[in-house]
């Protein structure tokens, strides 16, 4: 599981009670949007449903990226799902993480010679934790979970504000692979 | 703790009420499903989370919809007796309460029709038509209770079924019970009659374009919605209660019957939903019309 | 003048009045300056006309000059709509009830005398023959057949006119005669029509939840009001007369407002079918706000005006144990959620349409009678007890003795607690983060890439589909409409018959000739 590539600077130090409150509100209530855009995504319903029931760590899958805060982009991101993981990850609402399923994600897996999917997907949307395997088994992919919850209990910074602060960059890198974005 | 102080918390007891109602319901779900399930405080992190997240709008009538989603939500709250306090009474409370129980949906209804998708609109006709389908016995059930009671106030209401459990309506009127019980589970928008939300049809239906506090107030709403209609069925038929355990004890069996019976069941379209809405239960109703209140109903 | 006099002296003549007046005024107002610009004065100048046909109506006792102003009226009103083709439906549903309503005249006059008073007194036959017009006019089944074709087709300037007053004539028929002779009136006619009236409240429901026309849903909507008001009024119980007439009022005021508003949209774009329309409250927040205002009412949500009225009807049932007729007309109630809800989203939420446009806010000066009724009708809600005692004296009753008390006070209750907590969402809502405005081309479309072609991303056809799928049946067997075609087959071969009998060939007409001559021979041998 690798760090996020970038250097950035630490979330301000805001020590109201209130925003401990909600720190911890949003530890435990994590919503995943039900996207599956890979081969990835079958590894999503075991860890959702009985045996392994991440809804006791407190996640739950949504329906829209409105309602959700973590995209979950499972296995290889074709050039077509690519345009629409942008609209869905711009449609959603700060503080939003996303997780990166599997080897496809950090270097391309072993379609790294496609002509039509992506190799790094952190030039495109920033990623906040990889989690590693081809694809990760359930065990693997409640460990990335909660390595968020970490994320957030120790107060850093989440993707979104990378990409609100090199927004440019990243839609360079967007519009070099696909015609409009 | 009486007074004042008491009219103010209100809605804020019974949005904790619904709150612990909503938790131990999918507690009690995930356990039917062999699983443990989350925390019994998982709603309400959920509120505190959505409270706390950034939110877009479409127009001030978006947020004027969801301003009158709480606001009906938290008015229903004071019409219905709370245990043994009748808070705000008259001659004309459950008729009343029928039109006030609309000011909610129609606040939600007015803000996903700003926000222009198409999911939320065919999401919002689905509740509407599900609406017309079981207003019609639940009217049947109201009216036979007003007649037999032969007024239409919750204070006559609760004096007629004191003095022992085999004065409460549920077991002079059984029928009717029945009836209002099938009628409550689509009016909460549980399994088998949730068309309204149908996450996987039509994207969570009209919470579609809802983010941040917006989606909050609809959890508050729906909360406070669960509260009301598990409170209305203990004053209707199971005689009110005399103290506030008592009054959970009663709300919570209702809602655990109505969990299980949702735990198990999968969704109806809407066409069926209606269609049923309109024959059996109104049949069963009509022979209740008959049987308690005899030939004078014509 | 003795016409106002006339009507100061009686109290139900003023109510009504008072109410024609009123809203003849209004609309006057609303279409000089609502931008209409082609027969605004010729409509004006007959709807003067015809206000002062209707005051002399209501004024009137003499048997006589009510029917010729009866018949007066439907003759403007068929003038005014300026759609013949469309209209003859009702012209020849009214004038053959005015029929009968003559031959009741012609029998009571040979009874002897001239007043209305009297018409009951001839027998119970004459009194259902006088009021049948009355029933035609309110639209029951089944005389609902004109209703449809006359609101649509209609010239639009007149629609509001046709919808607030004319739809609602057969009540104030029924009150004059009826108050003056309530011992006499038949039980089962009541009986009949009350059921009868709940049946079309619900099918005319039904087909206002399955249109697509603005104006067509309006004028279904009105047909089942009135319906209803007829039905309360039929019943002759106190509570049930008294929200009879406070629903006149309300019911006039809310048409009014809402055609008002169709009626400048299609001034302005030409058209009232939903599915070209959409987004207007961005251009018109008013008309909006008013609009949504008068649909609460429509619906009887406190703490508008429809709460007062609609309970104080439901009183009356309620008393006479007549509950099927309540479900009937709490169905119909439920309903009106439903076409409300579809002209707030279908013309002013929704998307923009690009082929229509939006449309500026109306002139100051037109949109104060919409204002006007709006604010009415809140205050029928929570200021109620002037509007109750109005209708009251109207009714010649006395009001002392608050029997049929809500408790006035309630709704002020409600609507302070009402206030408070949208106060307190408010607050909250300011408190917590800060949220943006998004443009339309934001939305949730599920991976479908739309933003450039995001003015398709709408729904606003056949938007009750399921409901509509499972009253089909009932709605095209209460639509009369297999009876109009089973008529016009049945007459057609009385036609063909008699075309028959001159059809113009030789043979047939040489065959008559002989025929009548033989005939003729053979009568005068017998008759001999």
């Amino acid at each position: 599981m690798a760090e996020c590539p970038t250097n950035m600077e630490v979330a301000k130090e805001n020590n109201s009670i209130l925003r401990a409150f909600a720190d911890w509100a949003r530890k435990n209530s994590i919503w995943l949007l039900h996207y599956c855009t890979g081969c990835g995504a079958i590894e999503l319903p075991p860890t959702m449903t009985a045996r392994f029931d991440m809804t006791r760590y407190g996640f739950a899958p949504m329906a829209t990226p409105r309602q959700a805060d973590v995209l979950l982009i499972t296995g290889y991101l074709s050039l077509k799902t690519l345009k629409r993981v942008i609209w869905s990850y711009e449609l959603m609402q700060a503080p939003k993480y996303v997780i990166g399923f599997g080897s496809c994600t950090m270097n391309g897996g072993h379609y790294w010679d496609s002509y039509i999917t992506i190799n790094r997907l952190s030039d495109y949307i920033p990623v906040d934790i990889y989690i590693a395997g081809c694809m990760p088994r359930p065990e693997a992919v409640l460990t990335g979970m909660l390595e968020i919850k970490e994320r957030i209990k120790k107060k850093l910074p989440g993707g979104w504000l990378d990409y609100e602060k090199r927004y440019d960059w990243y839609k360079e890198n967007q519009r070099k692979i696909l015609s409009d974005v | 703790m009486n007074g004042v102080w008491f009219l103010v918390f209100l809605p804020f007891i019974a949005f904790l009420i619904g709150i612990s109602f909503m938790g131990i319901g999918t507690r009690i779900v995930a356990r039917i499903q062999r699983r443990y399930g989350p925390p019994l405080i998982q709603p309400f992190i959920d509120v505190i989370k959505l409270l706390s997240k950034d939110s877009i709008s479409y127009g001030w009538v978006f947020d004027m919809g969801v301003w009158m989603a709480l606001a009906g939500a938290a008015l229903v709250v004071y019409f219905v007796p709370f245990a043994d306090n009748v808070v705000l009474s008259g001659k004309a409370d459950v008729v009343v309460l029928m039109y006030i129980l609309a000011i909610a949906p129609l606040g939600m209804a007015l803000g996903t029709a700003q926000a222009k998708n198409p999911y939320a609109s065919i999401g919002i006709s689905r509740a509407l038509m599900l609406m017309l389908g079981y207003d019609l016995p639940l009217v049947m059930v109201i009216l036979g209770i007003i007649t037999y009671t032969g007024s239409a106030s919750f204070v006559d209401i609760l004096s007629a079924q004191q003095g022992g459990i085999a004065n409460w309506y549920i077991f002079r009127l059984p029928l009717f019970a029945i009836v209002y019980f099938w009628v409550m589970i689509a009016e909460m928008g549980k399994h088998p009659f949730d068309v309204l939300i149908a996450p996987s049809e039509i994207a969570s239906g009209p919470m579609v374009e809802f983010s941040g506090k917006y989606l909050g107030y609809l959890f508050i709403y729906m909360a406070l919605h669960y509260y009301a209609a598990c409170a209305l069925f203990v004053n209707f038929f199971m005689g009110g209660a005399a103290s506030f355990i008592e009054f959970y004890l009663k709300m919570f069996s209702v809602f655990f019957v109505l969990i299980c019976i949702s735990a198990v069941m999968a969704r109806t379209t809407t066409q069926r939903a209606v269609y049923m809405y309109w024959t059996k239960p109104v049949v069963l109703a009509f022979i209740g019309w008959l049987v308690y209140l005899g030939w004078r109903i014509f | 003048m003795i016409l106002l006099d006339m009507i100061k002296a009686d109290n139900l003549a003023f109510f009504f009045s008072v109410l024609t007046i009123g809203f003849f005024v209004a609309n006057t107002l609303f279409l000089v300056f609502s931008g209409i610009k082609k027969g605004i004065l010729l409509n004006t100048i007959l709807s003067l006309f015809l206000t002062f046909v209707l005051l002399m109506l209501y004024a009137t006792h003499n048997i006589v000059i009510f029917f010729a102003l009866w018949e007066m009226a439907t003759w403007l009103t068929y003038l005014l709509a300026n759609n013949p083709r469309k209209s003859s439906k009702y012209l020849w549903a009214s004038l053959l009830a005015e029929f009968f309503m003559l031959i009741a005249v012609a029998r009571t006059v040979a009874y002897g005398s001239y007043d209305i008073a009297m018409v009951g007194y001839v027998d119970p036959l004459n009194l259902v023959m006088f009021c049948l017009p009355f029933i035609v006019k309110s639209g029951i089944l089944p005389f609902n057949f004109w209703v449809a074709d006359l609101y649509t087709g209609s010239d639009k300037r007149f629609v509001t006119y046709l919808s607030a007053i004319i739809g609602k004539l057969g009540v104030f028929g029924l009150l004059r005669v009826f108050l003056l002779s309530s011992g006499l009136v038949p039980g089962l006619f009541v009986y009949t029509f009350i059921y009868l009236a709940g049946i079309t409240a619900v099918w005319a429901t039904f087909k206002a939840v399955g249109s697509e026309d603005a104006i067509e849903a309006l004028s279904f909507s009105s047909l089942s009001q009135v319906a209803f008001i007829f039905a309360s009024v039929l019943l002759m119980n106190k509570s049930a007369l008294i929200g009879g007439l406070v629903h006149y009022l309300n019911h006039m005021l809310i048409k009014m407002g809402m055609f008002m508003a169709v009626v400048y949209i299609w001034a302005r774009t030409g058209t009232t079918e939903f599915r070209r329309l959409g987004d207007f409250v961005s251009k018109m927040p008013f008309t909006f706000l008013f609009f949504l205002m008068l649909g609460i009412s429509l619906a009887g949500v406190p703490p508008m005006g429809g709460v007062i009225s609609k309970w104080f009807m439901y009183e009356g049932f309620i008393e006479e144990s007549k509950l099927l007729a309540v479900l009937l007309f709490f169905v119909a109630g439920v309903g009106s959620f439903l076409y409300v809800y579809r002209l707030l989203h279908s013309i002013f939420l929704g998307r923009k349409k690009p082929s229509i446009g939006l449309v500026n806010e109306m002139n100051i000066l037109a949109i104060l009678p919409l204002a006007a009724s709006a604010l009415i009708s809140f205050l029928i809600g929570a200021y109620s007890r002037p509007f109750i005692h109005f209708a009251a004296k109207a009714l010649g009753m006395d009001l002392a003795e608050p029997h049929t008390d809500i408790g006035f006070a309630y709704i002020g209750i409600v609507s302070a607690v009402f206030g408070a907590l949208i106060l307190f969402a408010v607050v909250l809502w300011l408190l917590l983060p800060r949220h943006r405005y998004v443009p339309d081309s934001e939305g949730y479309t599920a991976a479908a890439y739309l933003p450039k072609d995001i003015e398709h991303w709408d729904y606003s056809y056949n938007f009750y589909a399921p409901v509509v799928r499972l009253g089909d049946k009932f709605v095209r067997i209460f639509s009369l409409d297999w009876l109009a075609r089973f008529w016009k087959e049945y007459i057609a071969a009385i036609g063909e018959l008699f075309r028959g009998i001159y059809s113009g060939s030789l043979n047939l007409y040489g065959f008559y000739l002989i025929s009548v001559i033989v005939l003729a021979l053979f009568l005068k041998e017998i008759l001999k």
